[in-house]
This record gives structure tokens, sequence and C-alpha cells, in this order.
């Protein structure tokens, strides 16, 4: 196992290295002078030169980009042209209400999606069955921004059970918290719930096939051991990849969910920055959520050799 | 199309699931309504969808789209760009069937021509994503070695960015428009299109038609192009079909976002950004273009499950 997680952690190291150096160059394919772009365009003159001396402008860019890449190492991402803040605080402002939202909509997806597609593979002629899989279908191909507007008119104006956006800390008050969190963590994790209630379904229909079921309920199994114990233990694995994949996509949906639902989260900073040109703002956000997704990926790859021995080996049959 | 007889995917896929024995047992006891299916694959998938009720409704919907996004001037009512001072965000009715929306003009025109920028971006991003990425693919799969590392690392590298975000990056960088949406969309499909190219060709490589057709003196580049890619056609086409589904959803996802198709050009993202401020006094305003969407979405949806069922070797005989 420490060989295997070695082995996967040096396939990351290319990755992270091709993703950083993306976003690097970002700010450098930019028409216009990068220390410009990043002054602002009414900046003076020295404070130009300033940003040009500090990020090395005038070196060439692989050096630029091992001094770029140590400062953000260091938490160092520069500076807001509108604001004159660190980018790095403004960041840490909006993360919490963006790790709330995507872990709520995690949690929504894992408590809905789960019992739902394996209600529908235990039950697989049933009218349940046909629901289930008519539900993710559909919602497989709704867009989310779409559904929060929806959402918006039906729960907020209409009936005027839910606040129609903003962002109510737990701190200060639970239940408006909550209230808050109800449309755009539900938003979000429609799409996900829909995925994965799919793969659950199809999941626990291909293991509960298998010879060994047969064997355990031959044994005398009770039903619910059957499930839980054989088929759910050999149904996870592929469920934990896709859950891996589902949180890229949130982080994802996050932006624009987000954005339908006035939440003050990294990803609305991205968008007012991208409209602001704020490029210090829009280079640290991205960087920070694809890191975010490599992360996922490799402790998903790691989880899955622990759950699954055959993947350890090289050739992954062996 | 080929000049040396290959064995059939759908044969050697039966023969890898039911295992060696399956195969002849199968061969010899065909499916009476299979002996009346057209031999040619494309026919069979085709008469196939059509026969699957999910796969002509997804037909349907996106030829009668297809129509009405090239008959648009012939069927929108009003001008899309027109304004009607005084009409603003008037209900929908005889004269305005879907309403107005805040600048007083028509809803239904706005979606008709709204089509325009869906299909084209969805066609174009496609066609871009899928021409890279199924020819790197098909490089890498056959000729291994280096190239394939350095491409599948690279890609790998590109699938780390939530497609969204990599559409967002590459718009902050060219600016907003349809082309450059286009070009972010097809960039986020290219890894998909490559690996399963990859993965594909892989598993032709070393079938006894591509040794054939090498001691018959091809080359590889012939090899690949007449022999190999042919036989990777049908899953290919199943991730076309997502994959036009996918771009029409990040074209509109961009264009909410004010990043895609700019004003005053319709686009039923755009709109759907431009009702958020409105939806108080005219929530239709909210509904309809997500309905000519959604309406869109579902139907590539269907499409592409049809189409999957009817060309995935795996799943002949499961249905």
């Amino acid at each position: 196992m420490v060989s295997f997680a070695l082995r996967r952690l040096a396939q990351a190291v290319p990755t992270v290295f091709l993703s950083t150096v993306a976003v690097f160059l970002l700010l450098r394919v930019l028409p216009g002078d990068p220390a410009q772009v990043l002054a602002g365009p009414d900046a003076p003159r020295e404070s130009v030169e300033a940003i040009r001396d500090s990020l090395g402008l005038d070196q060439p860019l692989p050096i630029q980009y091992v001094v770029w890449l140590g400062r953000v190492v260091r938490g160092d991402l520069g500076i807001s042209i509108l604001s004159r803040i660190p980018v790095a605080q403004l960041i840490g402002q909006r993360l919490p209400a963006t790790l709330e939202l995507t872990t709520a909509a995690m949690l929504l997806t894992i408590a809905a999606g789960l019992p739902l597609g394996i209600f529908a593979a235990l039950h697989p002629r049933g009218w349940t069955s046909w629901l289930v899989s008519s539900f993710s279908a559909v919602a497989l191909a709704l867009p989310n921004f779409w559904l929060g507007i929806l959402a918006i008119i039906l729960f907020s104006l209409v009936l005027g059970w839910l606040p129609p956006g903003g962002r109510v800390d737990f701190a200060r008050d639970a239940g408006q918290a909550l209230r808050s969190l109800a449309l755009p963590s539900i938003t979000l994790s429609l799409l996900p719930i829909a995925a994965l209630s799919r793969l659950a379904r199809a999941s626990m229909l291909e293991v509960l096939h298998e010879d060994y079921i047969r064997t355990a309920q031959a044994k005398g199994v009770g039903r619910t051991g059957v499930v839980i114990r054989h088929a759910l233990r050999n149904a996870l694995i592929p469920i934990v990849t896709i859950l891996a994949l589902l949180f890229g996509r949130l982080l994802g949906g996050a932006v624009v969910v987000e954005s339908v639902f006035a939440w003050p989260g990294v990803g609305t900073l991205l968008l007012t920055a991208i409209g602001n040109r704020d490029y210090a703002i829009v280079q640290s956000a991205l960087l920070l959520l694809v890191m975010a997704v490599l992360v996922v990926n490799l402790l998903t790859d790691l989880t899955y050799g622990l759950l699954d021995p055959r993947t350890r080996s090289r050739s992954g049959t062996a | 199309m080929n000049a040396v007889p290959g064995p059939q995917p759908h044969a050697v896929a039966a023969a890898s699931i039911g295992g060696p024995a399956a195969a002849p047992l199968a061969a010899s006891h065909p499916r009476a309504s299979r002996a009346h299916q057209p031999r040619r694959p494309a026919l069979r998938a085709a008469s196939s969808v059509l026969r699957n009720p999910q796969g002509t409704l997804g037909l349907g919907i996106l030829l009668a789209l297809v129509l009405v996004a090239i008959a648009a001037p012939l069927l929108a009512p009003y001008d899309p760009l027109v304004q009607n001072p005084g009409k603003e965000m008037a209900p929908p009715s005889g004269a305005f069937l879907l309403g107005t929306d805040n600048l007083g003009r028509d809803l239904l025109s706005r979606i008709i021509f709204g089509s325009r920028a869906s299909l084209l971006v969805g066609v174009l991003a496609v066609a871009l994503g899928a021409t890279v990425g199924i020819g790197s693919g098909l490089l890498a799969g056959f000729l291994g070695g280096w190239l394939d590392a350095v491409l599948m690392r690279a890609y790998d590298a590109l699938l780390a960015f939530p497609a969204i975000l990599l559409g967002i990056g590459v718009v902050a960088v060219l600016g907003p428009g349809i082309l450059n949406v286009a070009l972010a969309i097809a960039l986020a499909q290219m890894p998909d299109f490559a690996r399963l190219t990859r993965a594909l060709v892989i598993g032709e490589r070393r079938r006894e038609y591509v040794e054939a057709a090498r001691n018959l003196g091809a080359g590889s580049g012939r090899i690949m192009v007449r022999h190999v890619l042919p036989n990777t056609v049908a899953p290919l086409l199943v991730q076309v079909s997502l994959a036009m589904g996918f771009a029409i959803l990040a074209e509109a996802a961009l264009s909410f976002l004010g990043l895609g198709t700019q004003p005053p050009t319709p686009s039923w993202g755009g709109m759907l950004n431009d009702s958020r401020q409105y939806l108080r006094q005219a929530p239709w305003y909210g509904v309809w273009p997500g309905v000519a969407l959604a309406s869109l979405l579902i139907g590539l949806n269907f499409l592409s499950d049809a189409l999957r069922d009817a060309l995935d070797p795996r799943r002949v005989g499961l249905r």
C-alpha cells in the first residue's frame, strides 16, 4: 500500500506542475503588459515598475514561474488592484461560504443519492425504480442556474418560505443560516444526486448478480446482511470514484449557483474579479479551485487502493 | 470499407462477456427480430434509435430545434432586437404569446433566435474538440511511447480543471463572445475524446486485422485512419451526442454568467441572466428561456442514451 501511495503521488506531480503552469500563463498570455494589467489601467508609473520588479517580469518565463510559485506556496497571492487588499485575505474571507455550500451539497448528495440508487436496485421492476431513473434522466439534463431561478420564483416569491439569496452566518443565527443555505445547497446537489443514484443503482444491480451474493443467501445470511455486508461493500468502489468526480462538478457548479443566489463565496469573488479585470484574484481563485480538485482526486485514488487491493498492482488487473 | 476483413467487433465483445463458448451459441441462434435488421452498423443503430420511444423523442426535439434555428426569421412574430416602449414586461397575451422582457422585446421571438447561439456553439465546440481529441487520442493510443505519455499527462492537467472553470478562465483571457466560448468548451472536451479514443485504439491495436494490414504493407497512418478508426466510430458517436449536450449547457451557463453570447444577441443563458432582476414583476421571463434550453438538453440526453443502447456492443442482448 505504501508503494502504491508513493507511486500515485509521483503520478500527481506532472499534473500539478502542468496545471500551475496553465494558471501562471493565464496572466502572461493576456494582451498587454502583465505589470500594467496587475496594477490597473490608471496606476501610476512607480507602482507598475514596483510590480514589474517584484514579479521579476524582466526575467525569462521559467524563472518568473519559479518566483511566482515560490510566492504562492508562501501564501503571497498578490494584491487586488481595486481594493488594495491582499488576495489571500480576500479569498480567506470568502472560502468559508464556499466550503459551507459545497459540504452541504455533498452531504445532501450522499444522503439522498445512495439510498435512492440502492432502493431502485433492490426493486428493479417497481414503479419507484422507474421514478428514480426518470428523475435522474431529467435532472441530469437540467441547468442548475435555471433550477435556481425556478426555486427562487416558487419558494421565495410565490410561497415566501425561504430568502431568495444572500447568506447568514451560522455563528450569528443558526436558523436563518439554514434557511439561507437551503435553496443554494439543494439546487447545487440535484445533479450530483441524479448522477450518484444512477451509478449506485447500476453498481448494486451488477453486484447483486454475483455468485458470492447467492452463496451468502444460501448460507442463510439475512437480506439486510447481504445488502450491507456483501453487496454494498463491493458496490462502493465505483461509487467512491464518482463522488470525487462529482466534487469537481460541485466546485464548478458552485460558481454558477453562488451567482444565482448572491452567495458570497469564492465563485462570486471570481466572477466579480473577471468583471473588474482584477487578474490577481482571477488567477488565485482558479488556482485554489483546481488544486482542491486535484487533491480530492488524489485522495480518491488512495481510498480506492484501500478498498480494492487489486488496483494497487501496476497493471490494475493482476 | 476495410481493405482487410477484420473480426466483427460485436462478435468479439459477445465472446468476451459470455466466454468462448457463448459466441458460437449466439451465432447459431440468431434472434428472429435480428434477421430483418439492416447489416450496416450505422443503419442498424438508426433503426434501433427510432424503435426506442425516448430516442425518437430526443431526435424529434433536436431536429425540430434545428429547423427553428434555420427558419428563425420566418417563424418569429417580431424582430428579436426591436424594443417596444410602454410594453415592458407585458405578461403573455395574444400579441406577445410568451410576454415581453424588461426592454419590451418579444420573448418568443428572442427564444426562437436564441436557439441559434446554442446550436452554433454546440456544433462548433464539438467539431473542434472532437477533431483534436480524436486525432491526438488516435496517435497516442496507436503509437504509444513518449508521445502517449506527454499527451496524456497534458490532458490529465486539463481534466483537473472543472469544465466551467476552464471556460471562465479562457473567456477571462480572450474576452467573451461566441467564438471564444466555443474554443473554451472545445478545450474542455478534448481530454474526454482523446482518452476514449486512446482506450479504444489500444483495444484494437493488437487485433489480427491490424497485423494483417501491416503484413500487406500498409503504413501506420493508413492503418490508423482506414482500419482502426472505423472500428471505434460507435462509442465515439455516443460521445459526440453527449458532448453536444454538454457544450450547449456550458454555453448557456457562461452566457448566464455574462461571459458568453453578448447582448443584444439573444441567447437562452443570457436571457435567464437578464431575467434575474425582474423575477418578481415578470416570472415568465425566468421560465420560458429555461424551458427551451431544458427541452433541447433533455432531447440530447434521450438521444445519446438511445444511441448508447444501440451502439454499445456490451449492451447488445441486455435489453
